[in-house]
């Protein structure tokens, strides 16, 4: 597999705090990569490390195999996630100034943004001030700049905060799309459902080392519990006298007067089969699908289990 | 296009633009010609009209000054040849406002022979000063035109050591000097602080509404951080332009206004002694002694000018590096949601200090405390740009050097300072604007 970034080992501490410890990061090409983790998990620093804003101080960082130079700026485009404008300036200009830092001639971003401000609708306001914009509108520009000298590298902190859903779903089609056109991006988000719609691999970091790393189906196989969700109406009684052919309640949930949303486990080799063949006498079944592991959950439980030892061990100190 | 280069004209481009750098072009000089004529009015309105009686060994000064230098602040009245001191003492009572002066006949011509004023209470520094210019002037109005004309250098040389005013070299009027360097120091003060403060806005506002961030993934913090100073100095050399070139133009304006051909006039004839004590003829002009002093301020102007507009863009240059590095590095420590202006005072109050000294300067441009401020570096680009009119450029031009040196010097440190710990800082959110903290940062980018 062909990786366009590979951090080896990469450490960056300032002052006192380790920010990130050995960090070893390999980003296929053309995927979507979620960045996931807490809030000073670390994630920020290992982006802006990507960016060239900070330098780490042990290990390296490869983009295609070669170390980041600054031939590479114009080839990666970052929204971060606290993100502003210049509030006085006209938009038109402001999206022209950005575009041209990031490399591009006076008239290929002109034409660009023609193009992109045109896509969003956005034409009529290119010489109005960021200051008369909605925050929905000035999230659009922020994402065109990003976007618009066609980097191989899309860095995107919560590229959906602040949008509403059909702007949410606007975006997304914009992420698929460019991930379509071959576009790698990295998608740093707390949103865990928006990461099982649309990313291929994920990486958790937590204080500051990275807990899990993988494509997301994989993670999901590995914490999954192999449980099954049943919807059903009928008695709940006798539901739970139909667990004797083998199975544990997990979950239960009652959804009206005699209809449940429950999730059960089997204890060893026991089929799903029985169980519904002897609930069915007196429930009716909506419907079972096996249940997979979901993102939050993955997130929560990793991040807990990864905290635990070092809770208690101080307690103990305390 | 170079990133830095974009930089600097976007923070050009969207300063000149704005209404306040047009408003500000027009009004700095109005203000400025405010704070020097206000308090001179102030003066002027509660000014008792003093009397003076002379008493003329010379034979020549009194008569042309009770013509010529009578204001409505000060009346001269020429006693008649044979009243001798004691005699006028005797017939005037004297009070606070009629005072005595007596011309010895070697009064203006051979050294250490100054002039006498007798007076009941202390006339003041204005009236004595006044009275002095007076002498000074009506003098060298004779002298002019009976040695070499408008050859002022020459003539206020040999005055200098005649006269017992110790007004040296350049041959401005002296109240040209001070006007001028009130003006010069003024110009320089809101210049330094009002686009020092422009550089701490830009900075705060980049970090406060987060654009930093995008940008910095673009270019490196240091070279924005220059390209702001850059552009923001730019502008402010541009209204700098705009002013002096305005001065320039009225200048040139008032000076075809006058228009005087001094020999044309020439054809009031009076008698005058020589060092030798014998009479002898002068030619006097009939101008009034207004015009009189246009003419030398012009004249004085004119050779003064190309040294000031020399010297000045160095002084504006580095002292406007040296505050911007200073608030640079504020702006890029503060953090937007605490105060920062606690922080912000230690550096405007040297420049404040500063504009206060300039205004003692032209009261007093030899003194202890104007001298060494004006070649310290966080107080020269003001004081010495008040003293410019004052420094005697064959004996103290190494002072102005001097000066030049130690501020560039200074800002070579404070811009290296600010750059390291910009670099760090711009992105620290979490922490508060503290001595503490930017030397942190500071140590931490030299890391």
């Amino acid at each position: 597999m062909k990786y366009i970034i590979k951090a080896n080992k990469v450490v960056k501490r300032y002052y006192k705090h380790t920010a990130l410890n050995k960090v070893c990061v390999k980003i296929p090409k053309g995927s979507i990569y979620g960045l996931l983790g807490p809030n000073g998990a670390g994630k920020t620093t290992l982006i802006r490390l990507i960016n060239q804003i900070s330098k780490p101080d042990e290990g390296e960082i490869l983009f295609f195999n070669k170390k980041l130079t600054k031939e590479h700026i114009s080839k990666i485009g970052y929204l971060p996630e606290e993100r502003g404008l210049y509030k006085k300036m006209k938009i038109g200009e402001q999206a022209m100034y950005l575009a041209q830092l990031k490399g591009m001639s006076k008239t290929e971003a002109k034409e660009k943004l023609t193009e992109w401000f045109d896509k969003f609708d956005m034409l009529d306001w290119w010489d109005s001030k960021v200051e008369d914009l909605s925050k929905g509108m000035a999230q659009k520009i922020q994402f065109i700049v990003t976007v618009v000298h066609e980097p191989e590298l899309l860095i995107l902190d919560e590229p959906f905060s602040g949008f509403d859903p059909i702007n949410t779903e606007l975006i997304k089609q914009e992420i698929l799309e460019l991930k379509k056109k071959g576009t790698t991006i990295i998608f740093s988000t707390h949103n865990m459902q928006s990461v099982e719609e649309i990313c291929d691999h994920i990486t958790l970091i937590n204080q500051s080392e990275i807990l899990i790393d993988g494509p997301v189906d994989a993670i999901k196989k590995q914490f999954s519990e192999n449980a099954y969700e049943i919807h059903f109406t009928g008695n709940m009684i006798s539901f739970t006298n139909a667990l004797w052919t083998g199975f544990e309640l997990l979950k239960k949930e009652e959804v009206s007067k005699n209809e449940f949303k429950v999730t059960v486990s089997p204890v060893g080799n026991n089929s799903i089969n029985e169980l519904l063949g002897a609930a069915l006498k007196d429930c009716k079944i909506k419907s079972v699908f096996e249940s997979s592991a979901k993102m939050h959950d993955i997130f929560i439980k990793a991040v807990a289990k990864a905290n635990e030892p070092k809770t208690t061990k101080n307690i103990k100190n305390e | 296009m170079n990133k830095l280069k974009l930089v600097v004209k976007r923070e050009f481009k969207t300063r000149i633009q704005k209404k306040s750098f047009i408003i500000l072009s027009i009004i700095t000089p109005i203000i400025i010609a405010g704070l020097i004529i206000t308090p001179i009015l102030i003066q002027q309105s509660t000014f008792q009209q003093k009397t003076v009686l002379i008493v003329d060994d010379t034979i020549t000064l009194g008569d042309i000054m009770q013509r010529d230098k009578s204001t409505k602040f000060i009346k001269y009245i020429n006693m008649p040849l044979d009243a001798t001191i004691e005699s006028v003492a005797d017939c005037y009572e004297n009070s606070k406002d009629t005072m005595v002066l007596h011309l010895n006949k070697n009064f203006g011509i051979i050294k250490n022979s100054p002039g006498q004023l007798y007076n009941d209470g202390h006339p003041g520094p204005g009236v004595i000063r006044t009275i002095k210019n007076d002498c000074f002037d009506l003098f060298r109005k004779i002298q002019v035109y009976q040695i070499t004309k408008l050859n002022l250098e020459k003539i206020d040389k040999r005055l200098g050591n005649t006269c017992e005013i110790q007004y040296e070299g350049t041959g401005i009027n002296p109240q040209v000097k001070s006007y001028l360097s009130l003006a010069g120091g003024l110009l320089m003060y809101l210049l330094v602080l009002s686009y020092g403060v422009q550089v701490l806005k830009g900075v705060q506002e980049e970090k406060s509404n987060r654009i930093i961030e995008i940008i910095l993934s673009s270019i490196k913090p240091v070279k924005l951080m220059w390209g702001k100073i850059i552009g923001i100095g730019l502008v402010g050399i541009t209204q700098f332009i705009i002013i002096i070139t305005a001065a320039i133009v009225l200048f040139s304006v008032i000076q075809s206004l006058v228009d005087i051909n001094p020999s044309a006039l020439v054809n009031d004839q009076i008698q005058m002694m020589n060092a030798e004590g014998e009479l002898v003829q002068a030619n006097l002009p009939t101008l009034s002694a207004e015009e009189m002093d246009t003419l030398y301020a012009i004249e004085g102007l004119k050779s003064f000018l190309p040294k000031f507009l020399l010297i000045i863009p160095f002084l504006f240059i580095g002292g406007f590096l040296l505050y911007a590095s200073f608030f640079a590095t504020i702006g890029s420590a503060s953090n937007p949601e605490t105060d920062s202006q606690q922080y912000i005072l230690p550096v405007t109050v040297p420049i404040i200090l500063s504009m206060v000294i300039a205004a003692t300067t032209m009261e007093n441009p030899n003194s202890v405390l104007v001298y060494w401020t004006s070649i310290f570096p966080l107080t020269s680009p003001i004081v010495m740009t008040a003293r410019l009119p004052f420094i005697n450029w064959s004996t103290e031009w190494w002072q102005v050097i001097t000066a030049i040196i130690l501020l560039y010097g200074s800002v070579l440190l404070s811009t290296k300072f600010a750059a390291k710990v910009y670099k760090t800082a711009i992105l620290m959110y979490g922490q508060k604007l503290s001595y503490n903290n930017i030397w942190k940062w500071f140590k931490q980018s030299n890391k």
